[in-house]
């Protein structure tokens, strides 16, 4: 009897012990932090070890790709990554309008803006780099010689979406690859409870704003406050407007988008709308809000707080800011 | 019937082989294992204290200090982050048996007093991501 009883044991024992060595695996957590995309990315996934080290492999791989490619001649690409990702971007700046244009590379170049000293150039240089800028073409292969690309508003998107499709492949649950203004939330984590990501106050970037609750998104914040620089007691932003050469004025403070997770090229285009949203400001908010395929999040220069319908967003008390009507 | 067939089949073995008993131990030591690592390997900031599943007090563990209970017989004791039950009137004694506890998720039950301590994170760390 009790040998009977034995034998039924060991298919017993053999499931339990797979499936605690299953659950101890998928609740496994490894991060890694490095420098990539002129900022400090992280990577946390619940998965293999061996797919948080491919992660951060094909996100310095793509990383050093967009940097030595940076203000490259839109005819002379090389490279699978920045050539694809700048494919795309020309048809979504298209579709987004919004004053994007990935043509600007010498007007980006100009300015210095990615370098450590940037300053304000000459109008007649502004002129001169203004005019290379390109529009109206759905094509690369379209563009004149020596027109130089800015992929600056959507590599960090782009890379989003790549690390999604790794993503997609392995066996990893859950995961969080922060790349700065980018952000990817993938999967769904263990205890089923949605994502919580901080804003950063604008006007105080050591305290948050809020903070967002959603399920699996690709997340793009754009704002003046990070990175600007100041020359004769002026400040100047890091989004150049392609109509006058000059940063963007705007009287948004903070802008964040969201894309639902299986949206089509869902990194690119919240990155790529997140600069547009912020370089148009208010005026042309509503125009966004309307948008399906995103949720939006933006702060302006009034304290303001203006928030798409749908999206759970708590604000924090004492900010100083309120929702706009 | 068939638990006799199987008895007759198996004349000669022992109860259990060298290699049931090998098995067995390697399950029991995966299972402890993985006990242990998905145990509270997140230290809490926090530790709520329930009346009846209702929040009566909340305890932080980043100062050690000793908490005598409201309305209760009963003191609970931080130190180094963790948190127990130092003192209680209960007869049984099992809260004070469990000893100190610290990562989120973990608690202490005074079945008696119907008292619960459970360790959480404060919201800063519930936050999977800070955007830029």
């Amino acid at each position: 009897m009790s040998m009977y009883k034995f034998k039924c044991l060991k298919p017993v024992c053999a499931v339990s012990a797979a499936v605690l060595l299953l659950c101890s695996c998928a609740t496994e957590k490894s991060s890694a932090e490095f420098y990539a995309f002129d900022t400090y990315c992280g990577i946390t996934l619940y998965g293999k070890e061996k797919e948080l080290s491919s992660m951060k492999e094909l996100m310095e791989d793509m990383s050093s790709e967009f940097q030595n490619a940076y203000g490259a001649d839109a005819n002379t690409l090389t490279g699978e990554y920045i050539s694809d990702c700048a494919e795309r971007s020309l048809l979504l700046s298209k579709e987004i309008g919004g004053g994007l244009n990935i043509t600007c590379g010498a007007l980006t170049e100009l300015w210095g803006i990615s370098t450590d000293t940037p300053s304000v150039p000459s109008q007649e240089d502004i002129d001169k780099a203004l005019g290379t800028l390109r529009g109206g073409f759905d094509s690369l292969s379209e563009l004149p010689n020596g027109t130089r690309l800015d992929l600056g508003a959507s590599a960090k998107g782009y890379a989003c979406d790549k690390a999604a499709e790794l993503l997609s492949v392995s066996d990893t649950s859950c995961a969080v690859v922060s790349l700065g203004s980018s952000t990817l939330l993938y999967g769904e984590k263990s205890d089923g409870s949605s994502f919580k990501a901080a804003v950063k106050n604008p006007d105080k970037p050591s305290e948050y704003l809020g903070m967002i609750e959603t399920s699996a998104a690709f997340i793009s914040t754009s704002g003046g406050y990070e990175r600007y620089f100041e020359q004769d007691g002026v400040k100047y932003g890091h989004i150049l407007s392609a109509e006058t050469g000059y940063p963007v004025e705007t009287d948004l403070t903070s802008v964040t988008v969201i894309v639902p997770y299986g949206t089509e090229n869902g990194g690119i285009l919240s990155d790529m709308l997140a600069t547009a949203v912020y370089s148009e400001g208010t005026a042309e908010l509503e125009r966004y809000m309307d948008r399906e395929d995103c949720f939006i999040i933006a702060a302006d220069e009034n304290q303001r707080v203006y928030v798409s319908r749908g999206v759970d967003f708590t604000l924090y008390e004492n900010t100083g800011f309120s929702f706009s009507e | 019937m068939k638990t006799q067939a199987s008895a007759s089949r198996n004349n000669g073995r022992k109860l259990l082989s060298a290699r049931d008993i090998l098995f067995l131990a390697a399950v029991i030591v995966i299972a402890l294992a993985a006990y242990f690592l998905m145990q509270g390997k997140e230290r809490g900031t926090a530790a709520v204290v329930s009346f009846e599943g209702e929040a009566v007090a909340e305890i932080p563990l980043d100062r050690d200090g000793v908490y005598p209970l409201e309305g209760f017989d009963m003191e609970l004791t931080v130190k180094n982050g963790e948190i127990c039950v130092s003192r209680s009137d209960c007869p049984d004694k099992i809260c004070e048996k469990t000893g100190f506890i610290s990562g989120t998720g973990q608690s202490i039950v005074c079945l008696p007093n119907r008292i619960s301590v459970r360790i959480i994170s404060n919201t800063e760390n519930e936050i999977d991501v800070v955007l830029n």
